[in-house]
């Protein structure tokens, strides 16, 4: 599996969510589930806790890893779901492309 | 005509007049032409033609000295260096007023702050050097990454200063990072609209989701899509994209596509393929032609595995009814080449079974007859582009039994080997499911699946010896499984029922001790069905006396009608006579009509348990049917079921249907009645029966129950809602398949609750939803390939027949056939037979054909149903 996979839906991406890579095996999916729960416990974050014990459901087993990778794409989607669901960090570019605007007449 | 920039005109005039009058008044008017002339060279960017132009006039004219030097500074300020520019700065005693001129245009001019604060002219420790210096580590660090509010709170700056600008853009560029958009936005109105700084407004105000998009320079577009603020720039357009396709509006469509496709190139290039792809797809979706569609996204979309799994998950989504498996199975293997090759997965792995599972489900639903037709088309096929890895053939590609295959070689697990061995079974022909068995038996030793298989094929087909040896294979493999243990009992009975059938009782006894040895067998009423085999035995054997004890003793166990129903059951199994085996005639009469009910279902549940299902004897149908509906009987919801099942495995539709009002009066409207309910009802009511298995299927998935949902759907994909339409294949209401609308389910279930009559042709009125929901295409969502035809042209009118029409219709056939054939058809009718099973019937015997001769249209062989998609996709 590539990255490709993840393009869908990546708000509802479950390798996102644990924080793996679309490659990841079944031993990195049980330790980065692991890692996350400690993360977020239930008592404390239980709404977090959901997603995690949701993402870990459609990984865990190979054959449901399989089938969210291939069917889960949803050719109805809304046009803007595709920037919604973006990463919506803003990207530090350094000085020079802001300098260039400002030197461009 | 200075005022309306004609100032070389102006100053000839000027020249003119001042050459005539010579006066001071003309001079002054001369001067003032002059610096008119001298300001629009400036502006034109000829700043030496202007300086030499200065020169001139105060050479010329001693008393325009003053007004020059304002001049002069000027040019200086517009394309001197900035040494020149802050010259003025290092005069103590220079007048404010040209401090402000010299500040202002430091505003103008300075493009970079670091420029101004490595300025030799000014000595290092001048304030507006150190402000500079401020305000030039601030912008790096706040471009740079996150910072803290003291970095950028720039106490030196003041907000009068030149570098005021530049302080409120530092701040507006923080709080962007910092998605604090509204202090960003605040920020940059605090920019002077004059300063270099406030060339960063317009790109920034576009970020924030606030300035628009055209206009942007080179640098200010590099800058967007670098920074990455996809959302807030393609967001608006593409939300108008989206509601142009909800409302349809094909030219609107278009040129929104045209330019969230040059929008998405020029700042975010990344995703404009894949935004090219899912436009491509969504027009398809709304029915528009491919051509104007590529025109406007600027050439075809980008084809490769992303594409051809959007496409097919699109094709897949279609309604059911108007999905085309073919077209779907072909670009999933599109999908599956292309992916290989992309490297999304390889050829045999986990997701290559999933994906070819899938195919091969879907390649379940081809119709047979345009599997044939295809067969017979080959050279169509030949021209199929598969030929990658692991690809298959042709026609292959179409077999579900070739791509079970495939899914199992790649994941050869009990779930994918059941789901081929259970389409296997389907076919008509034995050796396909015992070749598939015996393939997983090969490939998974351990497994008992394929071997209770294999011990039912051999017993349908009578090798019993074979049967048992599978059998035995399955036990020492998992004796304790329930159902080695089911087909033990059941695989024993029917070497009973056989033996029975050769007059062997010898034989049969010692199956009867056998039975009598499974641990099962001292489970619930099975003790009772020893007695009973034994009864018939002794019946064979001419033994009546013992007959009658064992007869008596199964009275006791089972209560006289079970015993009665089981015992005439098995008779009936065994093909036989009541007077053979000296099986008296039961009194049904005497039998209150509160215990009937019960009686047959404990008899019919023996039978469940055992696998060796107990028919329903025929004339019992009419008083069982009665109790059912007029008594008050003490079946529970699992007896009624059973009782159920038997009655339409006894072509007893009347009786099921009297089950299902029993059902559905104790227990109100539940998915397994309403299941029944679909079945029992005739054929020719087929949009009733139709919208009861949609209701049971709703319910069914409400309930969560899966096993039933499962099978209402395999009934649904063959049952049409129209059986006599001209469109006969299944159609669906909703997105989801066969779904219903709340109201509509509410509609079927209130009425089905009412129907209590088995429905007659001519003599019962249909219930009332089927009468209120007359089938005709939904065109609201329009996503079928019929709206993508007639995109917002359904009326309704299909010319189909309504209910009432329907029974018109019926009527005119029966009268064209012969009294004979007129009765046979109106009983398998009234039974609830499938169409086509009737109508082979009546080929098979040649009459039909003699007395209806088929139109030349209609003896054509059946056409294949049109692919909604060809020819249509891009």
């Amino acid at each position: 599996m590539n990255q490709n996979m993840r393009e869908s839906k990546p708000s509802s991406d479950p390798w996102a969510l644990l924080g793996i890579s679309a490659d990841a095996g079944d031993d990195q999916i049980r330790a980065a589930y692991v890692r996350k729960i400690k993360e977020f416990p239930p008592d404390r974050n239980p709404m977090e806790f959901e997603l995690i014990r949701d993402a870990y459901e459609l990984l865990r087993d190979r054959r449901q890893r399989a089938r969210h990778f291939l069917f889960s794409v949803d050719p109805r989607a809304p046009l803007p779901s595709m920037i919604e669901h973006g990463p919506r960090k803003r990207k530090y570019v350094g000085l020079g492309p802001w300098l260039a605007v400002l030197k461009e007449k | 005509m200075l005022a309306s920039k004609h100032s070389k005109a102006a100053l000839e005039m000027a020249k003119q007049v001042h050459k005539r009058f010579a006066t001071a008044q003309s001079e002054s008017v001369l001067i003032e032409a002059y610096e008119g002339r001298i300001r629009a060279l400036l502006q034109q960017g000829m700043s030496a033609e202007a300086m030499s132009l200065v020169k001139l006039v105060e050479a010329r004219f001693p008393t325009a000295r003053n007004r020059m030097e304002e001049v002069q500074f000027d040019i200086r300020a517009s394309a001197g260096t900035l040494e020149e520019i802050v010259a003025p700065l290092l005069d103590p005693a220079a007048p404010a007023a040209l401090r402000e001129k010299t500040e202002a245009a430091i505003r103008r001019r300075v493009e970079d702050p670091l420029e101004l604060a490595q300025l030799s002219s000014l000595p290092p420790t001048h304030p507006l050097r150190e402000c500079a210096a401020g305000v030039a580590a601030a912008l790096r660090a706040v471009t740079t990454g996150a910072v803290d509010d003291v970095v950028v709170s720039l106490p030196q700056v003041s907000h009068r200063g030149p570098l005021s600008p530049w302080k409120a853009l530092v701040n507006a560029i923080a709080c962007f990072y910092r998605e604090d958009d509204r202090a960003c936005q605040k920020w940059l109105q605090a920019v002077a609209a004059d300063s270099v700084a406030a060339r960063l407004v317009a790109p920034l105000s576009l970020m924030l989701g606030t300035g628009a998009s055209s206009g942007q320079g080179v640098a200010a577009v590099k800058l967007v899509a670098s920074v990455g603020a996809s959302r807030e720039v393609m967001g608006p357009i593409l939300a108008s994209l989206e509601q142009a396709l909800s409302e349809r509006k094909r030219k609107r469509i278009l040129q929104l596509t045209r330019e969230a496709v040059t929008l998405c190139r020029q700042y975010c290039p990344d995703m404009t393929e894949r935004l090219r792809q899912h436009i491509a797809i969504r027009c398809m979706l709304r029915g528009l032609e491919p051509d104007p569609v590529w025109v406007a996204l600027g050439g075809q979309p980008r084809q490769d595995a992303y594409y051809f799994r959007l496409m097919a998950r699109a094709l897949e989504e279609l309604k059911e009814g108007f999905e085309d498996p073919i077209e779907i199975i072909v670009f999933w293997e599109e999908f599956r080449q292309q992916a290989i090759k992309e490297k999304w997965f390889t050829a045999n792995s986990a997701e290559d079974g999933v994906l070819s599972l899938r195919m091969a489900k879907i390649a379940e639903r081809i119709p047979p007859d345009i599997l044939e037709d295809l067969r017979e088309e080959e050279e169509i096929m030949r021209s199929s582009r598969s030929g990658g890895v692991g690809a298959l053939p042709s026609l292959k590609l179409l077999s579900p039994g070739a791509l079970y295959e495939r899914a199992c070689r790649a994941d050869p697990s009990p779930e994918v080997f059941g789901d081929w061995l259970k389409w296997a079974k389907t076919e008509r022909d034995w050796r396909v499911p015992d070749r598939v068995a015996e393939l997983w038996r090969t490939t998974r030793p351990e497994d008992v699946g394929p071997l209770l298989w294999l011990t039912e094929s051999a017993e349908e087909r009578g090798a019993y010896k074979r049967s048992l040896q599978f059998l035995e294979e399955a036990e020492q493999r998992d004796r304790l499984n329930p159902e080695v243990r089911n087909a033990k009992l059941r695989l024993l009975l029917a070497a009973i029922l056989r033996h029975f059938r050769q007059r062997k009782p010898h034989l049969a006894a010692q199956g009867i001790d056998r039975i009598e040895a499974l641990p099962k067998a001292a489970e619930r009423d099975l003790p009772a069905l020893a007695v009973a085999l034994r009864r018939l035995c002794r019946g064979l054997e001419k033994d009546f006396e013992a007959a009658r004890q064992l007869e008596s003793e199964l009275d006791k166990q089972l209560g006289s009608v079970a015993a009665h129903v089981l015992l005439w059951g098995l008779a009936e199994l065994s093909g036989l006579a009541a007077s053979e085996i000296g099986l008296l005639q039961f009194e049904i009469d005497s039998v209150a009509a509160t215990s009937l009910p019960a009686g047959v279902a404990r008899a019919c549940s023996l039978g469940a348990l055992t696998g060796v299902p107990i028919p329903v004897p025929n004339a019992w149908e009419q008083p069982l049917s009665a109790s059912l509906t007029e008594a008050d009987h003490s079946l529970d919801a699992a007896q009624m079921l059973v009782l159920g099942e038997a009655a339409l495995r006894g072509q007893a539709p009347q009786l099921a249907f009297a089950v299902s009002v029993a059902g559905m009066t104790k227990g109100g409207a539940n998915a397994r009645f309403l299941f029944l309910r679909a079945r029992s009802l005739p054929i020719w009511a087929s949009d009733r029966r139709y919208l009861c298995l949609c209701a049971a299927l709703e319910l069914a998935r409400r309930e969560r129950d899966t096993d039933l949902a499962g099978k209402l759907l395999d009934e649904l994909r063959k049952s049409p809602r129209r059986m006599f339409g001209p469109d006969d294949f299944p159609y669906t209401m909703g997105r989801d398949g066969f779904s219903l609308e709340p109201e509509l389910l509410s509609q079927v279930l209130e009425g089905e609750m009412t129907e209590r009559v088995f429905p007659v042709p001519g003599r019962t009125s249909p219930p009332r939803y089927t009468r209120e929901n007359v089938w005709q295409p939904e065109s609201g969502e329009g996503d079928s390939p019929e709206a993508r035809r007639h995109p917002g042209e359904f009326d309704g009118d299909d010319g189909d027949l309504d209910e009432g029409d329907l029974e018109l219709a019926i009527d005119e056939i029966l009268k064209s056939l012969p009294p004979e054939l007129q009765r046979e058809m109106l009983e398998a009718m009234i039974r609830g037979e499938d169409p086509k099973k009737m109508g082979r019937k009546f080929f098979r015997a040649g009459s039909f054909a003699k007395t209806a001769q088929p139109t030349p249209k209609e003896s054509k062989k059946p056409a294949r149903s049109p692919s909604p998609e060809q020819g249509d996709l891009f």
